[in-house]
């Protein structure tokens, strides 16, 4: 008889077969003699060696043997062995540039192929499944690891050659600029909405028949394409730089960080509005009741009950607006401003995916940060959550 | 000592509260009851101004409220609501400092306040002050409710149907801390509820309103003995009158002294009328044994003692 514990995993059985597949049918990775010249893509045998490749398929086997009857022990044990398989990946490519490009060519550059991507992402897969499944709280140590194995090898040069790190040696000062751009942008598009969404909420709150007006016209700028709306902004700021000196002299002009500033203050007003009304309006009525019963005066009730208690949702709200803010920021490098967008662009005009990689890997990672700041930020102040 | 002198209250020109006059002594329990919308709850809310009066005047302790600065007045009374309105993202502690903390009062005494307070509720301080009010049972929050409201040491106590949303047995022993707490504070009590039984039980006077009129001001015997009209007859329940009556009145003020055997049955002298004649309708006789807390005897209660009532 078979209990229901012990039902296969399918979950982790056809990742790990989809994972195997593609080490098998696609290139694990790449070799350019230099920037230009076409690469050419080399199989987990080849690239690895049969050794470091058997590893991996082993473990991967491995990991399906486990999920056939599965256990909480067994569970244990896939997530270490999903742990050894996202630490070697940075190892598998210094061991793989070793292999194959001698310090004999200094052009030469290593590039990232299909198997290597999904291993990559596959693997993180596979983590998110297990640990639904047995509490481990040492599953950090997994993409933990991954980070520091890959800094320290970095540090050590070894993947030196890897062809986006060969691209970011080559602009790192344009990539450091590029990052306080993005930042910058971002930034000002967070603080400009901030203000200007809760002076609006107010406004909604102390007028409610506004209320249908103001979220027409931040729904309207909503639907407007972010490139059309680049567009739109282009001939008045023109005409107004054209005629305010002052203007002027704060770089105002038609394209830049001007017009980019505008349409991600336009787009970010609905998220911030919404939610600060919504968050604002839902405060309990009972609570409300009984502050002003207590004989709190209007500006206590605002600062110590409405306030702190429709924060979590407020924050919700500037999550979402730095999230779209960072995306769109690398969009607004096509009217100039300065952002990863630029590495994108150039990238994508010059058919050179690992100088797109350089810019789309950091406004990936800047998401997911913004992404955990404020969802930090929102359970800290959760009513009850502190502690 | 609260007088409400010919106070109305119109919303949108429709009154409700209509000429309402009335006079709350010091230290009773004054419990407000009427049908839905009949103005009671309005009433509350013009005692500590989060509504105004359209016209007419009350003065508390000869002072009249509208010359007072509202949020002062209102930390002078203690309120407690029907769904508690505790503060969600406070602890106990926090939400019963609340009012200490408006009147600015030092920390160390707000501390030794609340401890106090969570004591006199049954709620040990140790495990109580840091939970949050999501964390409470629903007759946990509302004596934190309560106690919040009791917080600033106010003279008077406002509480609209503060047990209205909690189960008969939580509300019943809540009715008995209110009593029992109110025998050591002395507070003024303005009370409401749509609970007639509630009213009987903890009112010292009862206000009966209908559609923003008082209709009937009187101790609750003297309800039940004479209602002032049919609305009033009606509300306190015509055929249960006789039972309302019994529920108010104690066994002890009724029982004759003890000659010979004690009867098998016994009832506390505490006990109401209504309770005793439970068990001699249960126990099928007509006499039960009095007896005090400690169990002693006390005296005899038979069938002819309840009908003839309490002796004066």
């Amino acid at each position: 008889m078979r209990s229901p514990h012990a039902a296969s995993n399918r979950v982790v059985l056809s990742l790990v077969a989809l994972a195997v597949a593609l080490l098998l049918l696609g290139d694990f990775a790449s070799v350019q003699a230099n920037r230009i010249a076409p690469g050419r893509g080399l199989g987990l045998f080849v690239a690895l060696g049969p050794a470091w490749a058997l590893a991996v398929l082993g473990a991967l086997l491995t990991l399906a043997g486990l999920a056939l009857r599965p256990s909480p022990a067994r569970y244990r044990g896939m997530l270490a062995l999903i742990l050894l398989l996202l630490i070697q990946l940075p190892a598998s490519l210094g061991w793989f540039i070793q292999l194959h490009i001698g310090a004999d060519q200094p052009q030469a550059r290593a590039g990232l192929a299909s198997g290597c991507w999904s291993l990559l992402f596959l693997s993180l897969l596979l983590l998110i499944e297990v640990r639904q499944r047995v509490p481990a709280p040492w599953w950090w140590l997994g993409p933990g690891g991954l980070l520091l194995v890959t800094a320290l090898l970095i540090q050590g040069g070894e993947l030196a050659a890897l062809a986006l790190l060969r691209e970011y040696a080559s602009r790192s000062a344009a990539f450091w600029q590029a990052l306080r751009g993005h930042l910058g942008l971002v930034g000002g598009t967070l603080g400009c909405s901030l203000l200007l969404g809760l002076a609006l909420t107010g406004l909604i709150i102390r007028l409610p028949r506004l209320q249908r007006p103001v979220f027409g016209v931040l729904n309207f700028f909503q639907t407007i394409p972010s490139l059309a709306l680049f567009g739109l902004l282009l001939a008045p700021l023109s005409y107004l730089a054209a005629h305010s000196p002052l203007l002027q002299s704060l770089n105002v002009r038609g394209i830049g960080w001007a017009p980019a500033l505008l349409a991600l203050v336009a787009y970010s007003l609905l998220p911030v509005v919404r939610n600060s009304c919504v968050a604002l309006q839902e405060v309990a009525e009972e609570v409300l009741e009984s502050a002003r019963g207590m004989g709190m005066s209007r500006w206590q009730l605002f600062s110590q009950v409405r306030l702190p208690l429709a924060l979590p949702v407020i924050l919700e709200g500037l999550r979402i607006t730095s999230i779209q803010a960072i995306g769109l920021t690398a969009v607004a490098a096509l009217i100039g401003a300065n952002g990863f967008g630029s590495f994108i662009f150039q990238g994508l005009g010059q058919g050179a995916m690992d100088l797109v990689l350089l810019g789309a890997l950091p406004t990936i990672a800047l998401a997911l940060l913004a992404d955990a700041l404020f969802s930090g930020l929102a359970r800290y102040f959760q009513p009850g959550g502190r502690r | 000592m609260i007088e409400l002198d010919g106070v109305s209250r119109l919303f949108d020109g429709v009154p409700a509260v209509e000429g309402m006059s009335l006079r709350i002594e010091r230290g009773e329990i004054c419990v407000i009851v009427g049908t839905s919308g009949c103005g009671k709850s309005t009433t509350l809310k013009l005692l500590n101004r989060l509504l105004a009066c359209s016209s007419g005047t009350i003065r508390i302790d000869g002072q009249d409220i509208a010359e007072l600065d509202a949020e002062r007045l209102r930390r002078r009374m203690g309120y407690a609501i029907q769904h508690t309105g505790l503060f969600p993202h406070w602890t106990v502690a926090r939400n019963i400092g609340v009012v200490p903390r408006l009147l600015e009062w030092p920390a160390p005494r707000i501390e030794a306040r609340v401890r106090e307070l969570l004591e006199l509720f049954g709620l040990p301080y140790a495990s109580f002050a840091d939970k949050f009010p999501s964390q409470l049972s629903g007759g946990q929050a509302q004596r934190v409710g309560v106690a919040r409201a009791l917080a600033g040491d106010p003279e008077i106590l406002l509480m609209d149907e503060p047990f209205g949303a909690l189960d008969p047995i939580t509300r019943e022993s809540l009715q008995n801390e209110l009593l029992r707490i109110q025998a050591r504070i002395h507070k003024t009590i303005v009370f409401v509820t749509h609970d007639l039984d509630e009213a009987l039980k903890l009112a010292s006077r009862i206000v009966v309103m209908d559609r923003g009129r008082i209709v009937q001001h009187d101790t609750p015997s003297r309800l039940l003995e004479q209602p002032a009209n049919a609305f009033v007859e009606n509300l306190f329940g015509q055929g249960e009158r006789g039972l309302k009556r019994a529920s108010l009145q104690r066994v002890g003020a009724c029982m004759l002294p003890l000659q010979g055997a004690a009867p098998a049955v016994s009832v506390g002298a505490e006990d109401s009328l209504r309770q005793a004649l439970s068990l001699m309708l249960w126990h099928r006789t007509g006499e039960l044994c009095v007896r005090d807390a400690e169990g002693r005897a006390l005296g005899v209660l038979p069938i002819g003692a309840v009908l003839q009532g309490p002796r004066a």
